[in-house]
């Protein structure tokens, strides 16, 4: 399958199998929300690793700025906005949840090998989110998921993916809650928090 | 892995047709899959999410495919709902996209399917199912085509098919039963008045009459199977005596010949039975109905042995009899025991088919007995003692006690080199009241039904209270024809004595109150719900023979009597 050239958006700071960190410092609107489906690629294997971001932690400037101009009095709104409007470092988890392989094979299951420090991170097209949820079978990565908030997680993902599926969002929605359903068969109480959360 | 296509199945109304895909022709009639279950209880199968409950039905046949190329046939005999996690009972989804999503899933339908026949490929040999198909394969709809491989008339070379109705899911598959079989155990026709049990039996009689099969004894207590019967809001309706094709292998005897008159039918002949013709096994059967005790019942016997010819009517004289007299005066009967009995008998003195002797010394017995053994069928019709139980049962044992006996000379003749009796099937309505558990083991009924074929004499039971007929006898009732019961006890003791069975209960609780019912037993493969025609043109039509030439017409009418077919619809 061709990638869509995608914008970079950060690179890998560190990595594990089930999961990795890549720092980025993007303008507020183009920070990554939580939820959405994002790339890399293991250049060795020729592989493409997706991963859900679940979770973005925003990291104090070196110089104390922010810290600062958190608790001055009197600061002018002129001066918070230049500060708002630098680069702010950000540090966002990704949770592995599939990765296509050298012959363009889907495979929703933990990658071969986690990406390389400084590999290149993009976010996912309509197209590649259309492909990617072709398969369902990553819910129970995320459900089984220990560090993240896999709830809201797989929640999220699925309203993201549902806003790219052209006009059949209900239907999508439903055969995602038909398979939550099957893998929560016995949590029903589980399932129901996450169902409200897809309305 | 889960693909998104077959999470969206095509057939869920709300995937956009568009995205529908075919599916092959089979899975159109898909269920859902085996999970569970046992021979003895039945399998249980969880249906798919695009199985409309709704749409199903107990009674119903469902093939299941097995690992090898064999399918197993069953029967729906329960429905059911059922949820993964028991708190969803409790805490049910409270929006509809959650309720849409829950059905089909979490929450589901579930039916359970008693097997009864394993088909061993194409076009097999159906045998009776000794195991079950194993967990996850496929249940769904059977197709016409097996259904009409095990009831359809052309199964089995030797079979005697008769076509009783059509399968319930598929008015176009018919339902066949196997005669031979039939008149070769006992067979009952059950339901709760009103579901037209009489419209089942009587052309069940009929086939048994035009395929020559055996020759049929109807005790016709209400005047149904003779020339004509009523039907829905009065219609008149055609008996066996006027269907065109067997009309000349019925023969109609009445015992109330100004009832016949009234109604405008012929009758052969008009039965009369002799006080010097009855014994007291025939009073005996009345034991019940005119609350007889034993002492009474061995006074009779004692009368018998000291008057044989003519006890019964001394029994029931008003004048002063010596011979009672002497019996009393040495001890031999009591005289308040005789006098109960004069007065219980003697309701008997109003049944105008009785008299002092017989015309002409007729014995009606060995002229029925000549009907039946020559291949003519007999219907008895009782006119207006049909509302009168004692003289209903009386004839009915008077004469079937006699025609069994002389059967019983017949085989045995038979088996020292003569011909074998024809078979005879000897059909009575109300047959709790010959059947009760009381009197059951001395009336010649209950000997009938427990000597089975022995004898080529069996019985064709058409009752209400199938709880009220002895258990044992009903244990030896070979095939059971029931409408809808719904009297609890009733349903139960259907099941007497079929093993196995107990699931049907719910299939035969669904049934509707006309027109349909349940079939288990020796004349069919398998139980099987059966909707049947209307009884009307249909079931005329298949009776109907060329148009008579006039002059068979006038040889006709100078033979049988003119009846009114005309006015018959």
């Amino acid at each position: 399958m061709t990638v869509s050239s995608q914008p970079l958006i950060g690179r890998v700071r560190h990595a594990r199998v089930p999961a990795f960190v890549f720092g980025t410092r993007l303008p507020e609107s183009a920070v990554p929300r939580f939820g959405s489906l994002v790339r890399t690629r293991l250049r060795a294997l020729d592989v493409t690793v997706y991963g859900l971001v679940y979770d973005i932690e925003v990291n104090a400037d070196d110089a104390g700025t922010t810290r600062l101009l958190s608790i001055a009095e009197d600061v002018l709104d002129e001066e918070l906005e230049w500060e708002r409007n630098r680069l702010i470092p950000l540090d966002v988890s990704v949770l592995c949840v599939g990765y296509r392989d050298a012959a363009g094979n889907l495979r929703q299951a933990l990658p071969p090998q986690p990406p390389i420090s400084l590999d290149a991170i993009h976010t996912c097209d309509a197209a590649e989110l259309q492909s990617f949820h072709s398969q369902l079978d990553y819910f129970r990565l995320v459900l089984d998921a220990r560090d993240a908030p896999a709830d809201e997680v797989i929640a999220a993902s699925i309203r993201y993916a549902a806003d790219a599926m052209e006009g059949d969002r209900r239907s999508f929605i439903l055969a995602c809650g038909r398979e939550l359903a099957r893998l929560l068969s016995g949590d029903s109480a589980r399932l129901e928090q996450i169902l409200r959360r897809l309305q | 892995m889960t693909r998104l296509d077959d999470v969206l199945d095509p057939r869920n109304p709300v995937v956009p047709a568009s995205r529908a895909r075919p599916f092959p022709q089979r899975a159109l009639d898909r269920l859902g899959m085996v999970v569970g279950g046992s021979l003895n209880d039945g399998v249980r199968i969880k249906l798919d999410r695009g199985t409309f409950i709704e749409g199903l039905a107990v009674g119903s046949y469902v093939t299941i495919d097995g690992q090898t190329d064999c399918r197993f046939l069953g029967l729906i005999t329960d429905i059911a709902l059922d949820t993964t996690d028991p708190t969803l009972a409790r805490t049910p989804p409270q929006d509809a996209l959650s309720a849409e999503i829950f059905r089909g899933t979490a929450a589901f339908g579930v039916i359970t399917v008693k097997p009864m026949l394993k088909l061993e490929g194409e076009g097999g040999e159906a045998r009776p199912v000794k195991t079950v198909p194993t967990h996850f394969t496929v249940a769904r709809r059977s197709s016409p085509e097996e259904i009409e491989q095990v009831f359809g008339a052309a199964r089995g070379k030797d079979a005697r098919p008769y076509e009783i109705g059509a399968s319930l899911d598929d008015d176009k598959v018919r339902i066949s039963l196997d005669l031979e079989r039939l008149v070769e155990r006992s067979s009952a026709v059950f339901g709760r008045s009103g579901t037209g049990k009489t419209f089942l039996a009587l052309p069940l009689l009929a086939s048994v009459i035009r395929q020559d099969v055996a020759s049929a004894l109807i005790f016709d207590m209400h005047n149904d199977y003779g020339y004509t019967l009523k039907g829905d809001g009065n219609k008149k309706l055609k008996g066996l005596k006027s269907l065109a094709a067997i009309a000349d292998k019925v023969s109609v005897v009445t015992l109330d010949q100004v009832s016949s008159q009234t109604r405008k039918t012929g009758y052969e002949f008009i039965l009369k039975i002799g006080y010097g013709q009855i014994e007291p096994e025939d009073i005996e059967m009345l034991k019940s109905v005119l609350s007889l005790s034993d002492i009474q019942i061995n006074t009779l016997f004692v009368l018998k042995r000291r008057y044989p010819s003519d006890w019964f009517a001394r029994m029931l004289s008003d004048e002063e009899d010596d011979g009672i007299r002497e019996l009393i005066d040495a001890g031999k009967i009591m005289e308040g025991t005789f006098m109960a009995i004069q007065r219980k008998v003697g309701r008997m003195r109003k049944f105008g088919f009785m008299g002092e002797s017989a015309p002409d010394g007729q014995d009606a017995v060995i002229r029925i007995v000549e009907m039946l053994t020559r291949g003519k069928s007999v219907v008895v019709e009782f006119g207006r003692y049909g509302n009168d139980l004692p003289a209903y049962i009386f004839v009915a044992n008077y004469l079937t006690r006699r025609i069994h006996q002389r059967y019983v000379e017949l085989k045995e003749a038979a088996e020292g080199g003569g011909p074998d009796p024809r078979k005879l099937v000897i059909a009575v309505e109300e047959a709790h009241k010959f059947l009760e558990p009381e009197i059951a083991g001395q009336t010649i009924f209950g000997t009938i039904a427990r000597e089975l074929r022995k004898y080529n004499v069996t019985l064709l039971i058409v009752d209400q209270r199938p709880s009220q007929i002895d258990a044992e006898i009903m244990s030896q009732i070979g095939t059971r024809i029931t409408c809808a019961l719904s009297d609890d006890r009733d349903i139960s003791a259907v099941f007497s004595g079929v093993s196995g069975s107990a699931q049907l209960r719910g299939v035969l609780a669904g049934l509707e109150s006309k027109q349909q019912a349940l079939i288990l037993g020796h004349a069919v493969p398998m139980p099987v719900v059966i909707q049947t025609a209307e009884y009307g043109d249909a079931i005329y039509a298949q009776y109907a023979v060329a148009e008579l030439t006039p002059a068979q017409a006038k040889a006709r009418k100078n033979v049988f009597g003119s009846g009114d077919d005309e006015a018959l619809v």
